[in-house]
């Protein structure tokens, strides 16, 4: 192996790689200058009106609806998604048989698209669909309802659905993560007279800490993400009750071409996601080159 | 402990009904016919296999389906091979500018695809690359190569560099070392790789959407968005929809589930 990195194998191996990633960094430069032009119509203007466009947006009620909803989607999906998923690790861990098959069960709507998902979950929230009709089949009439046509639920009805996908996503790491701990870390626990919670909550859960920060932040860009599970189901309605940043921003820029509205949405939620995304990109570097 | 373990399992079949359900209803659902439907005896499986809403759905959505394996199958293959030649280097190889590298690569591969769409749709106007296959393709290709960069390269740093040394001291270039030495000790990560960037392609729902109009070019997530637009009371056609869009990607995670679950957790940047 050469020890000096020569410029031929840099242009070989790296140079389509570094070609694709600074595109995708132009593009990024390119929608913060949209976002301060004066671009509304079909056919674009440059004329150069700095923070304008943000300020227009800041005075948009949807705006603020929409960060809500965000917000609302982010703590609500990652919570219970991490904590089920965790859960669910420990316990097909800890029962120990037919992991494989649990594992197929909870991972396998992470390989459906959310346009699928999307459109199965339509179906089962249908007000003449499956949820009410199993709750009057059991007896519970009462709980049934419209469902993602209720302005008052259909937020929460999408992130269930959203949590429906991620589980096994979350289960899957936390199984990795568990499947880590060293064996006599936990024998040695147990001979002291550790069990059930305990042994949870003091051994496993301590040891598992890194498979949080992976989880818990990648969770998070995805509530932040959000766009085709709320544009298949809900379009962000009933009304704005499901509107979400990301559908926002579509319809801004190639519905209704307020294009440089759109790109200050857009670049709201780049920013936004740079919270996390920075310093996930720097603890993975880390562990990288440690 | 006996009986926490029954709990255990009480939890555990609860929650394996309920995740199975939605799919298991679509796909009962999709057999039926629509007079079958209405009777609302949604868990119920068709009491006869009738196919004709998948016989409806595929004359909407059969030409989707079609576009998505014409995009998709390039636009896998290209990013991972970008990806992979860039992975490889970056695993392999300390250089100044290698951490920046990965950091850049990292960040792009997170970030809100949003920012990306104004710009992109621009330059395939530019480009006259709106509306076509090879538009979708370039831009799946841009967007999932720093991907199948990161994901193949945790694959890549697991293998013990005593291999190529032996190969480059026997003469062979890097280039040929790569492709006919560390490629095929790396096969399963590279499985892992095409499929985690297959399903990323063929499920993108955004990009299909801004990029192409007409159906000729549509892939079969838009399109399939389309059909549950315009079958609004078909029920068994929207499930027959769904189950065929989810088809390719679904069968390779039951065939291949542990390539998918370590492209996944490579994919995490777990390692």
């Amino acid at each position: 192996m050469p020890r000096k990195v020569s410029l031929i194998h840099f242009l070989l191996f790296l140079c389509p790689l570094l070609f694709c990633t600074i595109f995708l960094y132009l593009l990024i430069a390119w929608s913060v200058y949209i976002s301060m032009v004066d671009w509304r119509g079909i056919t674009p203007s440059w004329d150069f009106v700095g923070l304008q466009n943000y300020a227009q947006l800041f005075r948009l009620e949807r705006f603020y609806i929409d960060l809500r909803n965000n917000a609302l989607w982010l703590i609500l999906f990652m919570v219970p998604t991490s904590a089920l998923g965790l859960i669910l690790a420990y316990i097909v861990e800890v029962t120990g048989r037919g992991e494989t098959f649990f594992r197929t069960v909870f991972l396998y709507p992470a390989a459906l698209s959310f346009v699928v998902s999307g459109t199965l979950w339509t179906w089962m929230y249908a007000e003449e669909g499956v949820i009410n009709t199993i709750l009057k089949a059991l007896g519970l009439s009462f709980l049934a309802g419209k469902w993602i046509a209720d302005p008052d639920r259909a937020l929460y009805c999408l992130i269930f659905a959203a949590i429906w996908q991620y589980l096994g996503f979350a289960m899957v790491i936390y199984l990795a993560a568990i499947k880590g701990i060293q064996r006599s870390t936990i024998e040695a626990a147990i001979l002291d007279g550790a069990t059930g919670w305990k042994l949870f909550w003091y051994v496993v859960l301590p040891q598992i800490k890194h498979a949080n920060l992976v989880v818990i932040p990648l969770l998070a860009l995805s509530a932040l993400k959000i766009f085709d599970l709320v544009w298949v189901m809900t379009m962000g309605g009933p009304g704005y009750a499901t509107d979400v940043l990301a559908v926002f921003m579509w319809q801004a820029a190639f519905a209704q071409h307020f294009v440089s509205l759109g790109a200050a949405i857009a670049v709201v939620l780049f920013l936004l996601s740079l919270v996390v995304v920075i310093p996930y990109a720097k603890m993975a570097l880390e562990r990288w080159f440690k | 402990m006996r009986w926490k373990i029954a709990l255990a399992y009480i939890i555990l079949t609860g929650l394996t009904l309920f995740w199975i359900l939605p799919y298991y209803v679509a796909v009962a659902t999709s057999f039926k016919t629509l007079k079958e439907v209405t009777e609302a005896k949604y868990l119920e499986p068709p009491t006869t296999l009738c196919i004709d809403a998948y016989i409806k759905a595929l004359r909407e959505e059969g030409r989707g389906l079609l576009n998505s394996l014409i995009v998709s199958l390039p636009a896998t293959f290209l990013s991972v091979l970008i990806g992979s030649l860039g992975g490889y280097f970056l695993a392999r190889f300390r250089f100044r500018g290698a951490q920046l590298i990965f950091f850049l690569v990292a960040v792009a591969t997170f970030i809100p695809y949003q920012i990306l769409l104004v710009p992109l749709v621009q330059v395939m106007g530019a480009l006259g690359l709106m509306n076509t296959y090879a538009g979708l393709i370039v831009t799946y290709t841009v967007l999932f190569a720093p991907w199948a960069a990161l994901i193949s390269s945790a694959f890549f740093m697991a293998i013990p560099k005593e291999l190529e040394e032996a190969a480059m001291l026997d003469g062979a270039g890097p280039l040929r070392t790569f492709f006919m030495i560390v490629l095929p000790v790396a096969a399963p990560g590279i499985v892992s790789t095409t499929i985690i960037v297959f399903t990323s392609v063929w499920n993108d729902f955004l990009f299909a959407l801004t990029l192409s109009m007409s159906p000729e070019i549509r892939p079969v997530q838009p399109t399939l968005a389309a059909l549950k637009g315009s079958f609004v009371a078909e029920w068994n056609t929207q499930m027959a929809g769904a189950v065929l869009a989810s088809l390719p990607p679904l069968v390779i995670f039951l065939l291949l589930g542990r390539y998918f679950i370590k492209g996944l957790l490579a994919g995490a940047l777990k390692t």
